[in-house]
């Protein structure tokens, strides 16, 4: 019998993170995952921002904890950093759930610097509907550098990586998890680390009345070729049912999201018993880039001729409750039947760091 | 471009209809979903007090793209549709009443508007003949205003109607456009088409009441019309001057009669010089009114509906050369000029380019047909004074031209002469 000493299941940025963090305190770290390839779902398919607190008007503590975390992980990851461009905040007249005086002292507070745009970068968008534009510094992720970085630390601090593996079970056992992989194999690991993301609940243990309430979301993030006095800027229109347009580095291109049409679909996960949430991505939905332009360019006119490239779908999964406001706090949650398994629902990936705290507790305390 | 891939945003204003709404949007929502690839439905829920929102939901729950806005108070029919179109993202925006008009409709007006008008108007068959006091008033209410502003507006219009983008973006530039709503498109001036239909027995729901629709009324013509205002400066103006000529009446009386009660002369001093103040006040500050509310309401002043620039560049053909022998130049020049005497216009029938930069080809006018562009570029042939090729080839197109009809630019004629 295979006897790991921890055994991390998903490969996206969170796993792999996890398992080389926890290399330090054990022998054996084996990484399991369900892909070829690391980083592939939700790790990849967002927008590929770095938050620096300006987007939690609303959420004091998540603006706060984004911008301790970016000077974090521009240390820990500075390849996967990309800042080649510049990003303006824009606040909409109207429909926003915060005014231009209100989110500058919000600002204030958090100690995040607000630029003057410049009357070039005003010029850009519709006075009817904005009213404040900023220049302020939020940098953008590299998948592709992180996925190369991550998997060189996962060689290089000698963590097992098998790929391609999916997990068919997870129960209790004595002084672990008992694990049954897909492929008949059994081992029994000192302690699992769940980072499954959308596939969270897919097999643990536990009854489904205490498994944590999720919400699934089918999403996409449209990938355009900006016009050209937007390729080398990074557009947010705040606070409310907006867009942004920022630059997507793995590809070469920008994203485009909108708040309303980006989630395509939205149902608690109780709601549809033991279905993957999976199911939703194929046939592959059609997409909402026409609504996304067509509402973004009212704010924003110079994102007219923004060409369609192709568009990312996955699934974003959230706390239920959490869907009314913008904290995204990270689930951690140890399983009642088999307590060395602990499931982790990462929300952002740049707050990687609030995560290893808990990880390093709960291994202390047993 | 084809219909099915226009951009479609269909907006309404729904109050209190429980009863109706439900199975409206189910109706609507099939109709776009047959005939469009990109459409929204936006709802503007006016502060129902009953079970309207959840039946909304309801259909939200299984039909795509219906979008829900609730206004927190009550506002208005104006207000609330105002609200729907601010957020329209559509390239071509309806506006209907789902409780009495049709959805089937909405494709042929589409339809309509690609064959070239910006507005297209639903035309209520009973209001059109006249059926029912309501119908007879509103029609000549939109004949008198219609008249006193001075625009073009089919006198049976409802709010049934088709914007196209630009005639959108040119209402959500005035700041009151909620009290124009109704008469905004035609003020914009695009040209327009209109569409015959009946409407659906309505079951009462979600209509406005009467004294509302007075207020509409009333909303509308101050807004849309500063002649109230002139009146009462003309009217000020006029009652000084009557003031004034009573103030000499009553100074004549003194001197010619003795039987003058004592106190009447001043008495009626007093009072004609201040009313001729006052009058002569409120006539002043009636005019800066005005400036005030144009400054203030943001009327648009002008709209352009399209831009053309001349077709042709010819400047290439104009060596840049001093010739000293003219005879050299006229050889060079001269067969240049006739080149592009042929061209057609794929779109404008036949095109003649002369010169004088005359783009009368307008996107607004296309049944202007024929046109002239005008072009300053292959001018160059005729600044030599005996270009004899420039100037028959001139004098062709001008032929061409007038034999079949089309206009002539008189700056075109002018330079011909020379």
């Amino acid at each position: 019998m295979d006897r790991p000493d921890a055994l991390v299941i998903g490969g996206g940025f969170y796993g792999c993170c996890l398992a080389i963090h926890l290399r330090r305190r054990f022998g054996r770290v084996v990484l399991v995952d369900e892909a070829q390839g690391l980083l592939s779902r939700a790790s990849r398919v967002n927008q590929a921002r770095l938050h620096n607190g300006y987007h939690y008007p609303r959420s004091f503590l998540t603006a706060v904890r984004s911008r301790s975390n970016l000077d974090v992980f521009r240390r820990s990851f500075p390849e996967g950093v990309f800042e080649s461009f510049r990003h303006l905040y824009a606040i909409a007249r109207g429909d926003s759930k915060v005014g231009y005086r209100h989110f500058e002292r919000f600002a204030a507070a958090i100690g995040a610097a607000l630029g003057p745009a410049s009357d070039a970068d005003r010029r850009m968008f519709s006075p009817r509907l904005i009213e404040a534009v900023y220049e302020v510094v939020e940098p953008a992720f590299d998948v592709r550098a992180l996925r190369q970085f991550l998997a060189g630390q996962l060689a290089a601090t000698g963590v097992e990586r098998r790929m391609s593996t999916r997990v068919a079970r997870l129960g209790p056992a004595n002084n672990g998890v008992a694990v049954g992989l897909a492929d008949g194999s059994e081992l029994v690991a000192g302690w699992v680390f769940n980072c499954t993301y959308s596939a969270l609940n897919r097999v643990v243990p536990e009854p489904p009345a205490l498994r944590p309430r999720l919400v699934h979301q089918l999403t996409e993030v449209a990938l355009i070729e900006p016009p050209a006095v937007l390729k080398h800027m990074a557009v947010t229109v705040m606070d409310g049912p907006f867009f942004s347009t920022m630059p997507f580095p793995s590809e070469g291109l920008h994203s485009l999201t909108h708040v309303r049409y980006t989630p395509h679909l939205s149902w608690p996960e109780a709601s549809a018993p033991g279905r993957d949430p999976n199911e939703v991505l194929q046939p592959p939905p059609v997409s909402r880039f026409a609504w996304m332009l067509r509402d973004a360019r009212r704010f924003l006119p110079a994102l007219d001729g923004a060409i369609h490239v192709r568009s990312l779908f996955d699934i974003k999964t959230i706390p239920d409750g959490t869907q009314g406001d913008d904290a995204r706090p990270i689930l951690y949650h140890r399983d009642s039947v088999a307590p060395r398994l602990v499931s982790i629902l990462g929300s952002k990936l740049d707050n990687i760091f609030d995560v290893y705290d808990y990880v390093d507790a709960t291994l202390e305390a047993s | 471009m084809r219909t099915r891939d226009i951009f479609v945003s269909v907006v309404m204003r729904v109050r209190d209809a429980e009863q109706s709404i439900g199975p409206a949007l189910e109706r609507l929502s099939g109709v776009m979903e047959a005939a469009f690839a990109y459409y929204e439905i936006l709802v503007v829920d006016d502060a129902s007090t009953d079970a309207t929102r959840a039946r909304i939901a309801e259909v939200q729950a299984h039909a795509r793209n219906i979008q829900l806005y609730a206004l927190a108070r009550r506002k208005g029919d104006n207000i609330a549709l105002t609200a729907g179109l601010d957020h329209a993202i559509g390239d071509m925006i309806v506006t209907l009443d789902p409780t009495v008009d049709p959805p089937e409709l909405i494709p042929q007006m589409v339809e309509r508007a690609l064959q070239g008008v910006d507005i297209v108007y639903a035309l209520p068959r009973e209001r059109l003949a006249n059926r029912g006091l309501a119908n007879i008033v509103v029609r000549g209410f939109v004949a008198a205003l219609s008249r006193l502003i001075e625009v073009d507006a089919p006198q049976a219009m409802s709010s049934y109607r088709l914007l196209n983008r630009g005639v959108l973006n040119y209402m959500l530039e005035a700041v009151d456009r909620h009290r124009s709503l109704m008469f905004l498109p035609a003020l914009s001036g695009y040209p327009y088409a209109t569409v015959e239909y009946n409407r659906l027995p309505g079951t009462g729901q979600n209509r406005a009441s009467t004294r509302e629709q007075a207020a509409k009324a009333v909303d509308l013509l101050f807004s849309t019309s500063a002649r109230p205002l002139r009146i009462i400066t003309l009217m000020s103006l006029g009652i000084s001057v009557i003031t004034m000529l009573y103030a000499l009446y009553s100074v004549l009386i003194y001197v010619v009669r003795d039987d003058v009660a004592a106190g009447w002369t001043s008495l009626s001093l007093q009072i004609s010089g201040l009313f001729f103040l006052v009058c002569i006040i409120l006539a002043v500050m009636s005019e800066y009114l005005l400036q005030v509310l144009e400054a203030t309401t943001h009327h648009p002043r002008y709209h352009i509906a399209a831009q053309r620039h001349s077709t042709t560049m010819d400047y290439a053909r104009t060596r840049n050369v001093i010739a000293t022998h003219s005879a050299t130049e006229r050889a060079i020049h001269g067969s240049g000029g006739s080149a592009s005497a042929d061209r057609t216009h794929p779109e404008a029938g036949r095109v003649i380019h002369g010169f004088g930069g005359s783009a009368s080809a307008d996107r607004t006018h296309p049944e202007a047909g024929r046109a002239i562009h005008g072009s300053g570029g292959s001018a160059s042939a005729d600044r030599t004074p005996g270009s004899a090729h420039g100037a028959a080839a001139r004098q062709a197109v001008l032929q061409q031209a007038i034999g079949d009809g089309g206009q002539i630019e008189r700056a075109g004629l002018d330079q011909a002469k020379l």
